[in-house]
């Protein structure tokens, strides 16, 4: 969506339609036995017929699949919100949306991929895993995070709007500025104490007048 | 305007009273706002008035600012104030104090800025929880001028907190995007506690706007049009529980160190977050910090007033208990505003609107608050106890009472307001050079009166007022002595106490002029209540006082809080009665 | 140490200037690398028989870690692109540029042209916001700064990079073919002010370029008017014979006026415009060089000028812009605002920094050259017993009693008027300014409190002026 001509993304579901449909979403979801690449794969054949090749199914398994003994926390959570994600995208109030349509640009199964590699990057670890369904705020943040790398606007909203909102229930957004705010405030102290302090008053001798 | 449209518009605003109390979730007692239908010259539309629980609407204004169908969002929004934030005076004063704080040194602004966040606490809620469209009433009201910096943030932090887009209520100025974010995360941390995140509020917008625009005196205007005009009660006293806060005083944590603020973002750890909010007792308002407090908020009262109940406030756990006291009066109370509920208090009087309103999780004694009632309190006479005649040394090397913590101050109060509720009276004196004194001038039960003597501040030489006591005790000029039945003579001094039985001695001290005087003597056989010297002096010290001090007691304390201990333990032996207190 | 009864009594609100009043340090801590010889050197000086009363004690805190920064000031910057560097560093570490990546204003790669300027209030109000976050606080010095508005301004120093100035200047000098080296039986330098109370102190210069071996010169800063015995005085003067005096103006012409056996190498002037009737002066006198430097105590020295005729930017990370009205570039040869971009105090790099003063940009052999400067000219009042005052006293008085602007007044007829902004929510009294005028003229002094600067008229507040 960053990337895409402004005044050309679409308006896709509403963003009560997203929430309500992850408020629902089924337990099976969170269970460690799910193949959560053969969701990924059993849904792009249900988008647009791609059966994905041998060299992306393996990427797939390797990536989200490597063996119940090699589960590690980080992956677990990305599993549950590539299986999320999954479950957004089949619903048909969303795949079969208009906006959705033309940010797919023909390309359903590319699309629906960017959406799950991109929502990994951006929320996993962020929240435990059952609270992205199950907290409102949460349900926000994955919801406007889906349609925002699902290059659609949440209906009713403009770009800026959009951005803006998408920014206030950002955790990750909100991470860095307020550990950049932190450091520069910390920092604005710490400097007023330094200034403060008999050696700094003392001052260094001076070889030219200004 | 005419008068019928005003009536019908008053009609209408008050029928949407019950609904505005309901927004708040309970019944409450505050009775129905007073609907002006004259211009009341205030800044704005609304207002209240902790100090007799009041809502007050002008009309005229409504009509004209064009909000007449916001009855809901402006009527629930009063309420808010008063079950809220800041709900009674003595929290508006915490908020203010703590505003203050963290504004450093911008007094000018305190009561805006405590408005301000009150507001944002009160219209969150509202909004987010009790279905009260306050956005609507904020658009209605208009945008901030691009150049009403502190308007942009507080717009824009609304926006942020309700997800309305940029510019709705924060125009088409620039606003500090982060600082808003950072704001929005204050308010929301901050929901239920309005006292603890004031300063951190404060001290953002000291840290962020523009100190010249602060200081411009349009600016304050130009924001305060956009939001109710906060509390107009009357100047009021002092309330109790102000002077011996000990968190009132402590630094500001800026929002963005504040782990309260910051924290569950999965990464910031701040370092000073704790800083100020370690109890400890050395962070509350010094007599000056408070009377600076009262004067920025309009209130007319004294650097001595404020210092007195400054030292009242500080003195009553010391104080000897209140003899028997007879049973409440049933008759006609009025509602007040909200005083703590101590575990001990009864009961029923728990205000649980209140309580729930400050905090969801009770804690008796902690989150508690009770109503306050006017009645009369009913002195039941007793046996006549002992008078005090006190003298209260104020030379050039002590405190000034009315800037910082006087010990002497505090110890003079302990004994004074001790004998005062035992039923004594007092004569209270501040003494320094020699015609330097200030005091009641004879004996009395006036408790401002004998106050605003121990309070006072003299800070010349050293040379004890004699010839009133002598006039006190023995009589002079012909007249008798003042006294009417035993008194007890109590002087708190240090060496300087000297001049009392050598008054030429003085500060000259280790020459040869020392001439003795027997009035000292004499006035403490006449008094017939026994006398005592306390001093801030070393044990050698007091073995040279002793020696010419007679039959007074002399009493050496070695640090500032012996000398209140020493003070509480005497006025128990000599007004301290029966244990029939309530603690 | 000398101690006299009769050194001058400061205002009180000048608590700074007590005695001593703001020393911390031990002298091993002053000059962390001097020798013992330097020492005894040291203090043989400070105890001279007519040495005047030392209001201070200050050295130049260098230690081994410095040395590299010392070295590199040798010679003027290697890289041509430091300000394309300076941009990209600043938008990671300092947190005003930070903020303005944040909000997408500027970023890393932005052109300085499209980089907003910074202003002298812009230091007042929030210094913080220009300080890196990347390096460590632990040596900060207090650098203190008059302004155009009065409000005091505290810049955060670094030691190497105030010890830099000395190996400029050291540059300078040997520029115009001057000999300067150490020389034991001199002083090395004389920072010389004429004012009413001044810091006063005796340092070593270890930063100073010389062969192994060569001891490290001594320097004093030395007040005119802070002796109790003008004989004194003048037998310390001609006793240290400094090798450069390193003054400004008004006390260069006093010094002329004493008319004492001096040899300098060279004459530094900085703070103030320098006629060229003085700079004439003192070729007559002395016949040595004099080098008019140009500077802000925020910036450090931008450029210095040897003959009169312009001044010349000197070889350091100094970037000069001048800058019209609304802050638009003017072609070379208009004049305008001067703007300095400047990366050399690791504690404040400044990017398009406002200097208040105006001049036009020419380019020639030289280099780079500033036409026209107009510094702050230095006004003289008059006490109520005729003795000239200068305005810098002033300037310290006003600004401890707190006045956020003001106009100083004295018209043909001697009277004083002081028209003054104070500042807000301080609950000062701007009449104990006043009064602290009435003080040091002798003379009555009229008092206008205005409530906004605008009553100070348009532009920049003019601070002093005197009808003559």
């Amino acid at each position: 969506m960053v990337d895409a001509d402004p005044a050309r993304v679409p308006s896709g579901p509403s963003l009560a339609t997203v929430r309500h449909r992850l408020a629902a979403a089924p337990p099976d979801l969170f269970e460690p036995t799910v193949v959560t690449a053969a969701l990924v794969a059993d849904l792009a054949v249900e988008l647009d017929g791609t059966v994905l090749d041998a060299a992306s199914l393996d990427r797939l398994d390797a990536d989200l699949d490597p063996g119940v003994g090699a589960l590690t926390v980080d992956l677990a959570t990305r599993r549950v919100l590539v299986g999320l994600v999954c479950w957004l995208v089949r619903d048909p109030a969303v795949r079969t949306h208009p906006g959705v349509q033309a940010a797919a640009a023909g390309q359903r199964t590319r699309w629906m991929l960017d959406i799950v590699s991109q929502v990994q990057v951006e929320l996993a670890g962020l929240r435990p895993d059952r609270d992205w369904v199950q907290l409102d705020e949460a349900r926000d943040e994955l919801a406007r995070a889906f349609l925002r790398f699902a290059r659609v606007l949440p209906a009713g909203e403009d770009l800026a709007t959009a951005q803006d909102r998408w920014l206030a229930v950002s955790t990750a957004y909100q991470r860095d500025l307020v550990r950049e705010m932190a450091v520069e405030q910390a920092r604005a102290e710490e400097l007023e104490r330094a200034l403060a302090a008999q050696k700094a008053k003392e001052a260094a001798a001076q070889y030219a007048n200004y | 305007m005419t008068t019928q449209v005003l009536d019908d518009l008053a009609a209408r605003w008050l029928a949407v009273w019950p609904d505005a109390l309901a927004a708040w979730g309970r019944t409450s007692r505050m009775h129905a706002p007073v609907l002006h239908t004259e211009p009341c010259g205030m800044p704005s539309w609304a207002w209240y008035t902790t100090d007799d629980v009041e809502v007050h609407i002008d009309l005229t204004v409504v009509a004209e600012r064009g909000i007449e169908d916001h009855a809901l969002a402006v009527l629930a929004h009063e309420i808010g104030h008063h079950l809220l934030a800041p709900v009674d005076r003595l929290t508006s004063l915490k908020i203010a104090a703590r505003v203050k704080v963290g504004l450093v040194d911008m007094d000018h602004l305190i009561g805006l800025v405590a408005n301000l966040w009150c507001d944002l606490l009160i219209n969150d809620r509202l909004q987010r929880r009790a279905g009260v469209d306050r956005a609507s009433l904020a658009a209605a009201v208009g945008t901030p001028d691009a150049d009403n910096v502190l308007g942009l943030l507080i717009g824009r932090t609304y926006e942020i907190l309700w997800e309305l887009p940029r510019g709705r209520l924060s125009g088409a100025g620039p606003a500090s995007e982060e600082h808003a974010h950072l704001c929005a995360r204050l308010v929301r941390a901050y929901a239920r506690d309005p006292v603890g995140g004031a300063a951190g509020f404060a001290r953002l917008l000291r840290g962020e706007i523009d100190p010249e625009w602060l200081r411009a005196p349009e600016s304050t205007g130009s924001v305060g049009a956009l939001g109710c005009g906060g509390d107009q009660g009357g100047a009021g006293g002092v309330p109790f529980g102000l002077a011996s806060d000990p968190t009132l005083a402590a630094p500001a944590t800026h929002p963005a160190l504040d782990a309260r603020v910051v924290g569950g973002t999965g990464g910031a750890t701040p370092e000073s977050a704790t800083e100020g909010a370690v109890g400890g007792g050395g962070n509350g308002l010094e007599p000056a910090a408070l009377h600076a407090l009262l004067t920025a908020l309009g209130s007319t009262t004294s650097a001595q007033q404020v210092a007195a109940a400054w030292y009242r406030e500080r003195a009553a756990p010391h104080l000897v208990p209140f003899p028997v006291r007879e049973g409440p009066t049933t008759s006609e109370q009025l509602l007040g505003g909200l005083d703590p509920w101590e575990v001990g208090d009864d009961l029923s009087t728990i205000d649980w609107s209140g309580t729930m309103a400050a905090s969801p999780v009770v804690v008796p004694g902690m989150t508690t608050v009770q109503r306050a009632y006017l009645e009369d309190e009913q002195v039941k006479s007793r046996p006549r106890p002992v008078d005090l005649d006190l003298y209260l040394d104020s030379s050039g090397s002590m405190a000034n009472p009315s800037v910082t913590a006087a010990p002497i101050a505090l110890a003079g109060a302990v004994l004074a307001l001790s004998a005062l509720r035992s039923g004594a009276r007092v004569q209270a004196t501040t003494w320094s050079g020699s015609g330097q004194a200030i005091g009641t001038e004879g004996f009395t039960r006036d408790v401002d009166a004998v106050m605003a003597a121990v309070v006072a501040y003299i800070g010349g030489g050293t040379s004890f007022p004699l010839e009133l006591l002598e006039r006190t005790h023995l009589g002079a000029d012909g007249k008798p002595p003042t006294t009417t039945g035993p008194t007890h003579i109590a002087v708190i001094s240090d060496d300087g106490v000297s001049t009392m039985f050598r008054p030429e001695a003085g500060w000259r001290a280790g020459t040869m002029r020392t001439v003795g005087s027997d009035i000292a003597t004499r006035a403490l056989e006449a008094a017939g209540g026994g006398g005592s010297l306390v001093l801030r002096i070393s044990p050698e010290g007091r073995h040279r006082i002793a020696s010419m001090a007679g039959r007074y007691r002399a009493y050496a304390v070695q640090t500032d809080p012996d000398l209140v201990t020493f003070a509480r333990d005497f006025s128990r032996a000599t007004w301290g009665g029966g244990d029939h207190g309530r603690r | 140490m000398p101690t006299t009864e009769s050194s001058p009594v400061p205002d009180p609100a000048l608590t700074g200037y007590t005695p001593m009043g703001s020393v911390g340090l031990t002298d091993a801590e002053r000059w962390p690398t001097l020798d013992d010889d330097g020492h005894a050197r040291l203090a043989a000086l400070r105890a001279h028989p007519d040495a005047p009363v030392w209001v201070h004690a200050t050295g130049d805190r260098l230690t081994a870690a410095d040395e590299p920064a010392l070295a590199a000031a040798e010679h003027g910057p290697t890289d041509a692109d430091w300000v394309a560097g300076l941009i990209a560093r600043v938008h990671g570490s300092v947190p005003a540029y930070r903020r303005a990546q944040r909000e997408g204003r500027s970023g890393p790669g932005s052109d300085l042209s499209e980089l907003p300027t910074v202003t002298r209030q812009d230091l007042v109000d929030d210094v913080a916001s220009y300080v890196p976050v990347d390096v460590p606080l632990d040596r900060v010095l207090e650098g203190s700064s008059s302004g155009s508005t009065g409000a005091a301004l505290n810049v955060p120093l670094h030691p190497a990079s105030v010890a830099a100035d000395l190996v400029l200047l050291q540059r300078l000098v040997a520029a115009t073919g001057a000999v300067w080296e150490s020389d034991p039986g001199r002083l090395g330098l004389a920072n010389v002010i004429d004012q009413r109370t001044a810091f006063t102190y005796a340092s070593a210069m270890t930063a100073f370029r010389r062969p192994a071996g060569a001891p490290a010169p001594l320097m004093a800063r030395v007040n005119l008017s802070g002796w109790a015995d003008p004989d004194s005085r003048d037998r310390f003067l001609v006793a240290m014979d400094p090798q450069v005096l390193s003054t400004a103006t008004l006390p260069l012409l006093r010094l002329l006026d004493l008319d004492l056996d001096l040899h300098p190498v060279a004459v530094v002037s900085g703070a103030t415009d320098l006629p060229t009737a003085v700079r004439d002066a003192v070729a007559a006198r002395w016949g040595c060089p004099v080098l008019d430097l140009y500077g802000l105590r925020e910036t450090g020295p931008v450029a210095v000028s040897t003959d009169g005729r312009g001044h010349v930017l000197v070889a350091r990370r100094v970037h000069v812009e001048i800058l019209d009205a609304s802050g638009g570039p003017v072609p070379d040869g208009t004049r305008g605002e001067i703007v300095v971009t400047v990366d050399e105090n690791p504690y404040l790099p400044l990017l398009r920094y406002r200097t208040g003063d105006h001049a036009a940009l020419v380019r020639d052999v030289r280099g780079t050259v500033l036409v026209g400067l107009e510094g702050r000219a230095p006004v003289l009042f008059r006490a109520a017993d005729g003795t000239p005052r200068p305005s810098i006293d002033a300037t310290q008085l006003l600004q401890a009693y707190g006045l956020a602007a003001y106009h100083l007044h004295q018209g043909a007829d001697g009277s004083v008027h002081l028209r003054a902004l104070p500042l807000r929510g301080l609950g000062l009294d701007p009449r104990a300014a006043a009064d602290a005028v009435a003080r040091w003229l002798g003379r009555p002094v009229g008092l206008t409190v205005l409530d906004d600067v605008g009553g100070l008229g348009p532009g920049k507040p003019r601070r002093f002026s005197v009808d003559v």
